[in-house]
């Protein structure tokens, strides 16, 4: 079972549920930037919801299939074309051997994450096979995918992918499209749907004229931007001192104001600590939208409570499992 | 709890006063303010360790910094849900850690010492004579006083075991370059502020860079990746550029 990298134009990297456990090491989490698709293309082509995945980011991925596979993908940032006819996304998709599959341009979100039964065979450093660049550790030789690289899949795929994969072959047309084909979680790729938050530790530190800024205003997101955090630009946030701060904790989310005033959101590969005061939190619930945002795109950000956001958290959660358990259902397992 | 330090050249009695806050739904903060001492670090790593050992319900990690430990949970953990289905789990998960802290002993194992060859030759120290000239020592002098002091490590941070080590002599205090570089390259050790640092891989860094060390203190593919961890206590130990060339090939 090989699939070729044809061509990449932006990172494509492996990707699994991250490597907790190292932050105080300085090791941050890595893992997927849009955490839910991640699990959501695992669970469509049966595999374990952590399963080591294709982190796609925009456009211009070629890949050619040398056997059959059954894949799934999910998320944003391209229009993916199986052998030039559009293919679709949150569904399962059967490949014969020699398909390409090509990811065209698209205007919403900004990563896509190919799932495939059995797997991706990627490194395991530190208990998790997420590629974490910086430090070359994990994927493909701790790097992002290039021209010419082979990929092979981890495992046999497993009984429910069997039946997924059946069913698809046996019908022209796909399964009856229950549920497959539509994104059971609109928000992620909705554009102006304003990231939940909370209030960060430093809030109180900035005027109050800024705090209201922050949460009435509209930010883009600057081409300096990638998997360890994203620079934003829009109105200037000032403090009420100048204090320097001692380094702390940060975390996958966590929005700091630099020295000239503007917000950065630390992302899965930023590093673990900080010393710039932190307005604001990222709920965890919305840091899988908050991954599909690219260069361009406008974030807003909308104060909410901490029950909330863990009642937001827990429901999507449950909706994911929910998803779950119907194919499993659905195939008798 | 109460200490006996060393503050700007006067014994005091210092309450190690702390609090608590949550940053987002997943993690809180215990922070005993913006003064790092030896003794903070030691109630906090014993903390640190204290989680590890005996983990509640949920708990993710621990991170040390200068004075302050976050701490990571997963709030939909069952059992946390459970035991706090009234509030928001970083409240039992505050209350949790108040507990533990009062009833904690400062880490008190001699710590582990360890020794960091350095070759201050220029070439590897291009920042020698930036630093020489803004502290006004010569370079004999500034290279005898980095290697004069014993070092905590306080934190690791910013790339996979970069140790931020203090506090240097107040003679070697300088600012971070203006302009950071694009590539330092790894092993580098360097200066900023009152911290001394060692670059573990080849990154961008504003930092002034004074030597090099062929040690490697991020090696993934060991079973112990990590030269230095929070806590331990670093000395530099100059050596020559034979000697580097010697201990790199090692």
């Amino acid at each position: 079972m090989s699939i070729r990298v044809i061509q990449t134009l932006y990172p494509v990297t492996f990707q699994d549920s991250g490597r907790p456990g190292f932050r105080a090491l300085g090791v941050p989490h890595s893992g997927p930037m849009d955490p839910l698709s991640h699990r959501l293309a695992n669970v469509l082509c049966g595999n374990e919801p952590g399963a080591v995945v294709m982190e796609i980011t925009l456009h211009g991925l070629f890949l050619s299939f040398e056997e059959d596979a059954l894949i799934a993908l999910c998320g944003g940032g391209s229009s993916p074309f199986l052998n030039e006819a559009p293919c679709g996304c949150f569904r399962p998709l059967f490949v014969s051997r020699g398909s390409i599959l090509e990811f065209k341009p698209s205007s919403l979100g900004c990563r896509m994450y190919l799932a495939l039964a059995g797997g991706f065979d990627a490194d395991e450093m530190m208990g998790s096979c997420s590629t974490y660049v910086a430090a070359t550790i994990g994927g493909l030789n701790g790097r992002a995918l290039a021209k010419g690289d082979q990929l092979f899949r981890k495992a046999k795929p497993g009984l429910l992918s069997g039946r997924i994969r059946s069913s698809l072959e046996s019908s022209s047309q796909g399964i009856k499209p229950l549920l497959w084909g539509s994104n059971p979680f609109p928000r992620l790729l909705h554009k102006d749907v304003p990231l939940r938050i909370l209030q960060g530790p430093e809030w109180e530190r900035f005027l109050p004229s800024s705090r209201q800024h922050f949460l009435s205003e509209a930010f883009e997101v600057t081409d300096r931007s990638d998997r360890m955090g994203y620079q934003l630009s829009g109105r200037v946030l000032l403090q009420n001192t100048e204090e320097e701060m001692l380094s702390t904790g940060v975390s996958i989310g966590t929005v700091q104001v630099t020295h000239g005033g503007l917000p950065v959101i630390l992302m899965v590969d930023g590093q673990t600590t900080g010393g710039y005061p932190r307005i604001a939190q990222i709920i965890s619930a919305d840091i899988p939208q908050c991954g599909q945002q690219r260069p361009g795109s406008i974030v807003r950000f909308n104060l909410i409570s901490e029950k909330e956001a863990v009642s937001l958290h827990r429901s999507q959660m449950q909706q994911l499992f929910s998803v779950s358990q119907s194919i499993r259902i659905r195939f008798g397992l | 709890m109460r200490f006996l330090h060393l503050w700007k050249g006067v014994f005091c009695v210092v309450d190690a006063a702390y609090r608590i806050y949550s940053m987002g739904d997943g993690s809180i903060t215990v922070d005993w303010g913006q003064v790092p001492t030896p003794e903070i670090q030691d109630l906090l790593m014993a903390l640190h360790d204290h989680l590890q050992l005996f983990p509640f319900a949920g708990f993710i990690e621990s991170v040390p910094a200068y004075a302050s430990l976050t701490i990571f949970f997963d709030p939909l953990d069952q059992t946390l849900f459970i035991k706090n289905s009234a509030g928001v789990p970083s409240a039992w998960v505050s209350a949790h850690v108040s507990a533990c802290i009062a009833n904690l002993k400062p880490r008190s194992k001699a710590e582990d010492l360890v020794c960091i060859p350095v070759c201050y030759d220029v070439e590897f120290g291009s920042d020698l004579q930036d630093v020489s000239s803004l502290c006004g020592l010569d370079l004999e002098d500034l290279i005898a006083l980095h290697t004069s002091l014993e070092y905590r490590v306080y934190m690791i941070g910013f790339v996979p075991g970069f140790p931020y080590l203090g506090m240097t002599d107040p003679r070697l205090e300088v600012p971070r370059k203006k302009t950071p570089l694009m590539k330092v390259p790894a092993g580098s050790v360097a200066l900023a502020g009152r911290q001394t640092g060692i670059y573990p891989l080849s990154t961008p860094g504003g930092w002034q860079i004074i030597g090099r060390t062929p040690l490697r203190l991020f090696d993934p593919g060991k079973s112990d990746p990590f030269l230095l961890k929070p806590g331990m206590i670093v000395r530099f130990q100059r050596i020559e550029r034979d000697e580097y060339e010697k201990l790199s090939c090692l």
